[in-house]
């Protein structure tokens, strides 16, 4: 799986990001009091500004506190049944029928099928909640503005703060229930539609040339589009070899030796949630050194590709790449270190085409690093005896690796040891494990999150559960802007702003790219005579007045569009569906930092939602 | 009165609606199967997309997903097109392939009948996605999902012949001759599941052919090839225009009719060429050589379109050139001496390097003379208007006649020369008949059996091997000089460097005095090299 952003531990994640979000926060604060101050000084003067703003805050605190949780639920409530009213029923229904012909929009040849039966659901889904939510949150408070209902509810005992967050927790449940049942449909959906069993004929088995005596190899029946190699041991073991990302048990050994028809069960591990210990990557150049002339750490041989994300080290030299995994216990693992890793190839000459490109393996004791976080030697004086192993690309590779290896110490001499007696640093639990390429001029590439040890796998069906929690959330953040934008603006005009912000979050890094010119094209209006001249993004704008005029409009409208973009929601981060697709567990740090930023939303649009409705309120 | 007025323009509304109705029909009436089977011809609409070979079920399968998906983009589907082949290229560029696959899938969908993305993503998929993989297995893999790509892409366009073209291309130029065709060609034929599905859309038994690992016969994948362009062909045969690309509204550039008919037996040349180099040099070579020849010929008699506005016979050049030939002995009977006359004039124009070459002996020529004296051959050679202009006044008529019949007729055979020349015809017509014959196929194995004993380290049964074998090459040599140019002759040089190598090994002088290849180490400058 692609992990371009490392997964940050939530405190260190909140310690980072908490006092810059309050600072804005309160920033944002002062800019709305200024605002509506100045606004109301205009019309009425400083002094009556000064008592309404001053009153209006007070009033906003004193209804907080005096909101009441037999209301809040009353509106709440209410919502819900003006929802179920709207006949947002119809949504499941829609969702229903993509599952029932979800099937001939996926592959059937797919290398793995679950990846695609996962994205499937889960993106199906979230497009589906997240336009329910804009539907039923933007058209409630100006329909009801419109007929005149609204005046039902405002003129009984019912505060300001009750009608926007009553709405908000109605609109949400109505989803949640939604979301609910498309969570176990979908679930279904997945484990119904990748299920399925194998036969084989033992008689077709055939005997290993070169292999073990009395060893056998055969390929089960065709099913799903696929087969799998088996092979029998002598002393009658199956071993099935993994296909599609799954595996299957045989269900009658017996029929080997009976020469009947082997059954080989239900699908194995193409749904799981892994959960990787990740380390740090860094790496060694081709003469072995970690840091280049100026000082800084070496950063891996760029093959050629655009993408970046992988760097390569060269076979044959003393690169690596090494991984740092820190706080490793003992109690943690069993008699294996469970490495995964997936690495790429890049071949400089063909050499021989069908032999995969080899590499090794071995564990280092680390070195002790400096205050600035780098290493202060090439490694801690003791590592194991190298393994070598065959690359595997696209696919997740084990190679066994005891607990209990042969090292060679720094005199050169070869011994055996228990890693986490001598490898692994008792006081930091830190390791490292170093990956080199063995076949001369040819490469091995790796990324951070292309190695990691594994841990216990968490159940698939919580993974899942987790996925849809991550939508769970994009659908409240959505529902506030569509309540608090629905104060002030028309059905259709909130619908729109909602969609918009919605859309915003989806591309936000481009539109922030865009806002900060990192985006090569200038802003807006720049964009726009490009697109009438056809001229590339690249090409100087001819020098003079109209450029000038242009860059000068373009970079009032980027500020803009700057504030707008930090302010929007990055709903790209709420993106679980690459975790729960890959066979990753969702972190529980994701979790929490997501959750944190729901409310954050939360408690800011709301707020900004309630003090708008009292200003619509008001001109009512 | 209010209801009455409301009532009477109700009437009258649904008068206009029902009038405007009428030519709502006339436009649109569906093509309809009346029950004696017979097809109306339906309103405007239908009509013109029956002219344009437009209408879906014209072009191929109707599929529900793909319409249900049309239908779901609310006539936005160019614009998801294109952003589902943006999405496509960054799936290729963070190589991400299952997502690739899927937007792929996704883009034919919605847009099922535009060629040129079957074509340009069917080709993407066996060429660049499948060299991303380390493991040539997955290549493979890959290779087998453009071909399915392309399979799919032929279930909406049936009518359309550059795809099952391209299939056979991939087929051919991707299995036989990536770098790994040795491990493909074994895959492919190995690959049964693959050859069940094929069978869907080919006739697998006629696929089947010998190879260099297996007494049995298996699906190859050159005839497989062959079978997807024959498919190709049938559809042009039925009358249907071979589509290129479009560029501007009045060119396509695409494949021309020439080479679009010379691949199905140019692939059994390459059949036959293939099972020779994995060792089958018996009788099945011989077939093969033989089925190319015959195919091969075939092809020469196969009427072919040609930019010059008139199709051509490969096979007809000799005969049309025997008739100018004729035609140019009727005018010189009629006007004895006039040729000679203009030519030795215009000799008198040459430069006199011109000339001076000219009178070297054509087999002494250097390069340089080589060219001077065609130059001056041509420059000298006198046209058959110029001949006419000096007929007299009673032969002029007849004269003029046979002058204008000789024009066309030369027309017509140049044409067919040039045509000939691009497709490399009469060598390929040698070639298959000389590799058919007992000498070829025995000097071919006598080689074969010496490559293998020198990869055995068996090296005095290598020299007697090859000096057996330098007797065959020399007959075939001798007989049709044509061949030391070939691409045979050069492959042919690695194993005289080898038994040079040997002789070497001996103390011996390399080449023998009684060299049977001489002249091919002349016409390779091998011998400078001892």
């Amino acid at each position: 799986m692609v992990l371009e952003k490392p997964v940050l531990p939530y405190w260190e994640w909140l310690s980072s990001t908490a006092l810059p979000f309050l600072v804005a926060l309160l920033g944002l604060c002062a800019l709305g009091v200024l605002f509506s101050f100045l606004v109301v000084t205009i019309r009425r003067g400083p002094a009556v500004a000064l008592r309404q703003v001053f009153g209006s805050v007070q009033m906003a605190v004193g209804e907080l506190f005096q909101t009441s949780p037999r209301r809040l639920l009353a509106i709440a409530r209410l919502a819900f049944q003006e929802a179920i009213r709207r006949r947002v029923l119809i949504v499941f229904v829609i969702f229903v029928f993509a599952l029932l012909f979800g099937g001939w929009f996926l592959d059937r040849d797919s290398d793995h099928p679950a990846r695609l039966y996962l994205s499937f659901v889960l993106t199906s889904t979230n497009y589906l909640v997240l336009l329910l939510a804009i539907f039923i949150s933007a058209f409630s408070l100006p329909n009801d503005m419109k007929y005149k209902t609204i005046f039902t509810v405002v003129t009984k005992p019912v505060r300001g703060w009750e009608i926007i967050v009553g709405r908000i927790i109605g609109f949400v449940g109505i989803g949640t229930l939604l979301l609910g049942l498309m969570c176990v449909f979908s679930y279904f959906f997945v484990v119904r539609g990748l299920q399925h069993r194998h036969t084989a004929d033992t008689a077709q088995m055939v005997s290993v040339p070169d292999g073990p005596p009395g060893t056998r190899l055969g390929q089960t029946s065709n099913e799903h589009r696929h087969r799998h190699d088996y092979q029998v041991g002598s002393n009658g073991t199956i071993v099935v070899t993994p296909t599609r990302d799954h595996t299957h048990a045989p269900r009658n050994p017996a029929a080997v030796s009976d020469g009947r028809r082997l059954d080989f069960g239900t699908s194995r591990g193409a749904l799981e949630a892994k959960v990787p210990i990740r380390g740090e990557l860094r790496f060694l150049d081709a003469k072995g050194n970690y840091l280049d002339a100026s000082g800084q750490l070496i950063q891996g041989t760029n093959v050629g590709y655009e993408w970046d994300y992988r760097r390569y080290i060269e076979g044959g030299t003393l690169a690596a790449a090494i991984w740092r995994f820190k706080g490793l216990k003992p109690e943690d693992f069993g008699d294996t270190l469970p490495i995964e890793m997936t690495l790429r190839v890049f071949r400089t000459f063909k050499g021989k085409m069908d032999e995969g490109i080899r590499g090794s393996i071995s564990l280092v004791k680390p070195a002790p690093l400096d205050a600035e976080g780098s290493p202060t030697a090439l490694d801690g004086g003791l590592k194991s005896v190298e393994k070598s192993f065959t690359a595997r690309e696209y696919e997740a590779y084990q190679p066994r690796i005891p607990r209990v290896l042969n090292i060679i110490d720094d005199q050169g001499k070869e011994r055996e040891v228990d890693i986490f007696e001598e490898l692994v640093d008792p006081e930091t639990g830190e390791l490292e494990v170093w990956i080199r390429c063995l076949d001369p001029a040819q490469y091995l590439g790796m990324a951070p999150a292309d190695l990691y040890l594994r841990a216990n796998n968490r159940p698939f069906w919580f993974n899942f559960f987790k996925g849809y929690v991550s939508i769970w959330m994009q659908m409240v953040v959505v529902t506030c802007l569509g309540v608090a934008s629905s104060t002030v603006l028309s059905g259709p005009v909130a619908m729109i702003a909602t969609l918009s912000a919605l859309i915003m979050g989806l591309f936000k890094q481009f539109v922030t790219d865009v806002a900060t010119g990192d985006m090569p094209g200038g802003g807006p209006v720049e964009s726009l005579v490009r697109i009438i001249k056809q001229w590339n993004q690249m090409a100087e704008l001819e020098s003079g007045i109209g450029t000038w005029l242009i860059q000068k409009v373009d970079a009032v409208l980027m500020l803009f569009v700057q504030g707008i973009s930090y302010a929007m929601p990055n709903t790209g981060d709420f993106n679980t569906s690459q975790f729960v697709a890959y066979g990753f567990n969702i972190p529980g740090d994701m979790v929490a930092k997501l959750l944190t930023i729901t409310l954050a939303y939360f408690v800011v649009i709301s707020t900004a939602g309630y003090f708008l409705f009292k200003s619509r309120e008001i001109a009512a | 009165m209010t209801s009455n007025a409301s009532f009477r323009r109700k009437v009258i509304y649904g008068v206009i609606i029902a009038i405007l109705l009428l030519p709502l029909y006339l436009i649109s009436r569906p093509s309809v199967r009346e029950p004696d089977g017979r097809l109306t011809e339906g309103g405007v609409l239908a009509q013109l997309r029956s002219e344009y070979d437009l209408s879906q079920a014209d072009l191929g399968e109707i599929d529900p997903a793909s319409e249900s998906m049309k239908l779901a983009t609310l006539g936005m589907r160019g614009i998801a097109a294109n952003l589902l082949w943006e999405r496509a290229t960054r799936y290729h560029r963070v190589h991400d392939w299952d997502s690739l696959t899927a937007t792929l899938n996704q883009i034919s969908k919605l847009q099922p009948n535009f060629i040129s993305v079957w074509q340009f993503q069917g080709w993407n998929l066996a060429y660049n996605v499948s060299v991303e993989f380390d493991d040539y297995r997955s290549r493979y893999h890959w290779v087998k999902r453009g071909i399915d790509y392309l399979r799919e892409g032929i279930r909406y366009n049936s009518q359309e012949p550059v795809l099952p073209w391209e299939i056979g291309w991939t087929f051919g130029h991707k299995i036989g001759k990536a770098d790994e065709y040795t491990l493909f060609r074994r895959l492919y034929a190995e690959d049964n599941d693959f050859h069940d599905d094929l069978s869907a859309n080919i006739n697998i038994d006629n696929t089947l052919g010998p190879n260099g690992w297996s007494e049995q016969d298996r699906p190859d994948n050159w005839l497989t090839g062959r079978e997807w362009f024959l498919r190709g062909q049938q559809i042009v045969d039925s009358g249907i225009p071979i589509r290129g690309r479009l560029v501007d509204d009045s060119v396509r550039r695409g494949k021309t009719p020439l080479l679009f008919h010379s691949h199905p037996p140019k692939w059994l040349i390459n059949h036959a060429t293939i099972i020779e180099e994995e060792g089958v040099l018996d009788e099945k070579a011989q077939y093969a050589w033989m089925r190319s020849g015959n195919e091969w010929s075939k092809y020469g008699n196969k009427e072919i379109p040609t930019s010059y506005g008139f199709a051509i016979k490969l096979e007809d050049q000799e005969r049309i050139q025997e008739e100018v030939n004729k035609i140019g002995e009727q005018i010189d009977e009629l006007l004895p001496g006039v040729r000679e006359e203009i030519e030795a004039e215009k000799r008198g124009g040459l430069f006199p390097e011109e000339l001076a070459a000219s009178l070297v002996p054509a087999e002494q020529r250097t390069e340089e003379q080589r060219e001077l004296a065609f130059a001056a051959e041509r420059k000298s050679r006198a046209r058959y208007p110029e001949i006419a202009d000096r007929a007299p006044a009673d032969l002029k008529r007849k004269v003029d006649q046979l002058v204008a019949q000789g024009q066309v007729a030369q027309a017509v055979a140049d044409a067919i020369y040039n045509y000939k020349d691009q497709v490399n015809y009469d060598y390929w017509k040698l070639r298959c008949n000389i590799e058919q014959s007992d000498t070829a196929i025995r000097a071919r194995r006598l080689i074969f059996d010496a490559d293998a004993a020198f990869r055995r380290g068996d090296l005095q049964e290598m020299r007697r091997l090859y000096e057996q074998s330098w007797e065959e090459w020399a007959k075939i040599f001798n007989d049709h000089p044509v061949m030391l140019e070939d691409i045979t002759a050069e492959e042919l040089m690695d194993s005289v460097r080898r038994y040079a190598w040997v002789l070497s090994q001996e103390e011996e002088e390399f080449p023998p005095p009684d060299f049977p290849l001489k002249r091919l180490l002349e016409f390779h400058d091998l011998e400078e090299e001892y």
